[in-house]
């Protein structure tokens, strides 16, 4: 039970240690700001406070410094300069690296800590420690002068059924209060039931307490942080002055605290039952999403199955319950689906570091901007989506903005953008890396594409596809390998790990003005609506979200059209292609032909089809590394009677119909298409 | 972390070595009421105890007040270590150390012998 928690205590330090990040990097903008102080003290304290509750001592001890010092920052005796902020942020490394090497992953290096406390003592005035640290007294852990008028305070703390269980312990609060000034206590003892009836992971006691500090109630409250929702805390100020050390009472004497000391003013503590419902919202482990997203997907292809066989008994009560199961499966489905998507801020928001760090490495000024961080995708879209934008971004910081000196005789701003957007578009959401940079030197990479014999020297290509050539493995422009980027690795992992993910990358430049690179990514990668469709007698899946509606197609039409490939869809000339031409699917030419209109990338295109069975849920099964340079194909699924139907990948098949018709003729272009058997 | 139990004539000693923490507090609990049902005197050697948390502090307290009940003596056998007691001090069950004498109508206290 205990190292469930301590992974929990893992997981929230980790996501603790984002949002400081953040923090501080805000904070690095504007220095002043008492909020982003306060919220840099208060992360601190949580990752102490729940790490020392753990048994995460080392962690507890290291952060304990660091928090010190936002504690002087918050009561104004220090400032966050640039030094300090540098300091903590590699503070927040060394924790992570602590929790890394706790969690059995590498090791911290103790020497790194030790730096940056020297480093920290020397910005705080704080000297060396030569013995063993004293209980800190409430002045000195609070920042406030010994001479602060001291108060009193009843706290009178409950805790909750689940408080131990939930890994607390309510001992070390109790510390720490002791730490913060004089601390007079009575447990109340009158609730632990007889020997035989005690739970023994409940905590029957609860504590009424008077604390005699210079201390603010919020200070007080920072001691709860991470147990306020499960106990019942009361923390009000006692009137008066605070009592002389010397007249406290022993325990007995002072008890009990709780009638001694009415509330004279409304108590902010917050009580168990004034929070919100704690079941609002829970931490499950990624694994056991996985699979239930899994089962979900066993379960569509047997419903799959049941319409089947239910279809051939021409039986109307199974006709019904299999229906109904279609139905009950189908809401199954989308709900799972949505469970996994996460907003990509998360995502984003580990960048700001990056573009930090490499500004002050490469003496650029560089801002980073965000759009639609709310925006949800897959989590194992999300995932897989840290390494291609690191690399972008990368690329980006070092080749794509230039120098201050450089960007002043452009005529361009100092401060330098980087913006990272995300968006949904149908199915698929685009996400879109763009500086504003000195752009792409298209002859460069022509000319350095010639060299490595990519294309040949007469070679005619379209600017995009000049573009493209950067992603090629080892390709690279710069004249000189630097730390950041320059040999040629960043982009051919950007494009293996978007094409793993069945997505794909555009790139626009202008000279001077700056580069977008967009990545189109599908939402989910295991399960979509799809429109089953019969080309000859194979049967394939066409993804529901691209398609916009279904026409026919007469003999007349395809006659008036000259010998163009082009259906008038209500005055609109859309570009089609037969699925059996270009699949190389034997099939007799229909009287109608129903051709399903697609929104591709390239703009409305038509796919004409020998049928339309009908949608169709699609459990997405990978086809392995035999199938992966067959670009219009994006997985299989497998169908009620057990055979196989391949999903296409409309955009993908546009695409490459639109470039073989344009360049037509160039003859390699014939032989990459797929050829599928009937 | 261990929990013994040994019984001898007369004598039931609990023997408690490591953290006694939530993670042992069933035990504890067991073993206590095993000691209790002998209907001897108990002895709660904490010794060897590296640290007691509010579970366990909550179980003695509950065995010492059921002890003083059936009339049986229960204490502490051999000295306490420093971070024992400052665990109890901490959570305000001073009493549980003190001397039965000092306790009036509460139930005897673990007695401790420094040695």
């Amino acid at each position: 039970m205990i190292d469930k928690f301590k992974q929990a205590f893992q997981e929230e330090a980790r996501e603790n240690l984002v949002q400081l990040e953040s923090v501080l990097l805000e904070l690095s903008q504007t220095p002043n700001d008492s909020e982003l102080v306060g919220k840099a003290f208060r992360g601190l304290h949580t990752i102490k406070g729940s790490g020392m509750m753990f048994g995460f001592d080392e962690v507890a001890a290291f952060t304990h410094h660091i928090e010190t010092a936002f504690d002087a920052v918050r009561s104004g005796r220090l400032s966050a300069t640039p030094d300090l902020v540098n300091l903590a942020l590699g503070a927040l490394d060394q924790i992570k690296a602590m929790l890394d090497q706790a969690a059995g992953r590498g090791a911290a290096d103790p020497k790194t800590a030790e730096e940056i406390l020297a480093k920290l003592r020397e910005l705080t005035g704080t000297p060396a420690p030569e013995q063993p640290a004293k209980p800190a007294t409430s002045g000195e852990r609070h920042g406030k002068p010994e001479t602060a008028p001291a108060k009193d305070w009843h706290i009178r703390l409950q805790p909750g059924a689940d408080l131990l269980r939930n890994g607390a312990n309510p001992l070390l609060l109790i510390r720490e209060l002791r730490q913060m000034g004089s601390l007079r206590l009575t447990a109340n003892t009158d609730a632990i039931p007889p020997l035989a009836e005690i739970d023994p992971d409940q905590c029957y006691v609860s504590w009424d307490m008077v604390l005699s500090t210079p201390a603010t109630g919020d200070e007080i409250r920072d001691t709860f942080i991470f147990v306020e929702d499960s106990c019942e805390l009361v923390i009000e100020p006692i009137a008066g002055p605070a009592t002389p050390p010397a007249e406290l009472a022993t325990v007995s004497e002072v008890a009990p605290v709780a009638q001694a000391a009415k509330p004279k003013y409304p108590p902010w503590g917050r009580r168990a039952s004034d929070t919100p419902d704690n079941a609002s919202s829970i931490r499950v482990p990624a694994a056991k999403l996985d699979q239930f997203v899994n089962l979900v997907g066993e379960l569509v292809t047997v419903q799959a199955r049941l319409g089947e066989i239910a279809a051939r008994c021409e039986d109307a009560d199974m006709a019904a319950v299999s229906e109904e199961v279609e139905r009950l499966t189908g809401a199954l489905r989308e709900s799972s689906m949505n469970i996994r998507m996460l907003p990509i801020r998360g995502t984003f928001e580990r960048f700001r570091r990056l573009v930090y760090d490499l500004a002050r490495d490469l003496r650029k000024n560089v801002e980073l901007t965000m759009e639609g961080a709310e925006t949800e995708l897959d989590k194992t879209v999300i995932e897989q989506l840290n390494d291609p934008l690191m690399h972008l971004i990368r690329n980006s910081m070092d080749h794509g903005i230039e120098a201050a000196e450089a960007r002043s005789a452009a005529g361009k701003p100092a401060k330098a953008s980087i913006h990272l957007s995300a968006r949904h578009s149908g199915a698929q959401v685009l996400i879109c890396v763009a500086d504003d940079g000195k752009g792409i030197d298209r002859e460069a990479v022509r000319t350095r594409a010639i060299e490595r014999g990519l294309i040949a020297p007469e070679a005619q290509l379209a600017e995009s596809e000049i573009f493209s050539l950067i992603l090629a493995p080892g390709f690279s422009t710069a004249k000189e390998v630097t730390d950041v980027s320059g040999r040629g690795v960043g982009m051919d992992v950007v494009h293996r790990n978007v094409e793993a993910l069945r997505g794909t990358i555009e790139i626009a430049s202008q000279p001077g003005q700056g580069t977008t690179v967009t990545l189109r990514l599908p939402l989910t990668l295991a399960i979509i609506d799809g429109l089953l469709v019969r080309v000859g007698k194979t049967r394939f899946i066409l993804p529901l979200a691209n398609t916009v509606e279904c026409v026919e197609l007469t003999r007349r039409d395809v006659e008036n059209a000259h010998g163009k490939r082009l259906a008038n869809i209500r005055g609109e000339m859309v570009p089609y292609v037969r699925l059996s031409e270009y699949l190389g699917i034997q099939a007799e030419r229909q009287e109608r032909e129903q051709v399903m209109i697609a929104e591709t990338e390239h703009g409305r295109f038509g796919f004409v089809v020998d049928q339309v069975l009908g949608d169709h849920q699609t459990v997405i099964k990978n086809l392995g590394r035999l199938y992966r340079n067959v670009h219009a194909v994006s997985g299989a699924t497998i169908l009620g009677d057990g055979t196989v139907a391949l999903i296409l990948d409309l955009h993908r098949l546009a695409q490459d119909v639109i470039r073989t018709t344009t360049v037509n003729k160039r003859s390699n272009a014939r032989s990459s298409r797929p050829k599928v058997v009937a | 972390m261990a929990i013994r139990l040994d019984r001898a004539t007369g004598l039931s000693v609990i023997r408690l070595e490591g953290e006694i923490d939530i993670r042992c507090a069933a035990e504890l609990k067991q073993a206590l009421l095993d000691a209790m049902s002998c209907g001897t005197a108990v002895q709660v050697d904490l010794a060897t105890a590296a640290g007691v948390d509010i579970t366990a502090i909550q179980l003695l307290w509950a065995a010492q007040r059921e002890a003083g009940k059936r009339r049986l003596a229960f204490a502490a056998a051999g000295p306490m270590p420093g971070s024992i007691h400052e665990a109890v001090r901490d959570a305000g069950f001073e009493r549980l150390l003190a001397p039965a004498a000092n306790l009036e109508s509460e139930p005897p206290a673990i007695e401790i012998r420094n040695d």
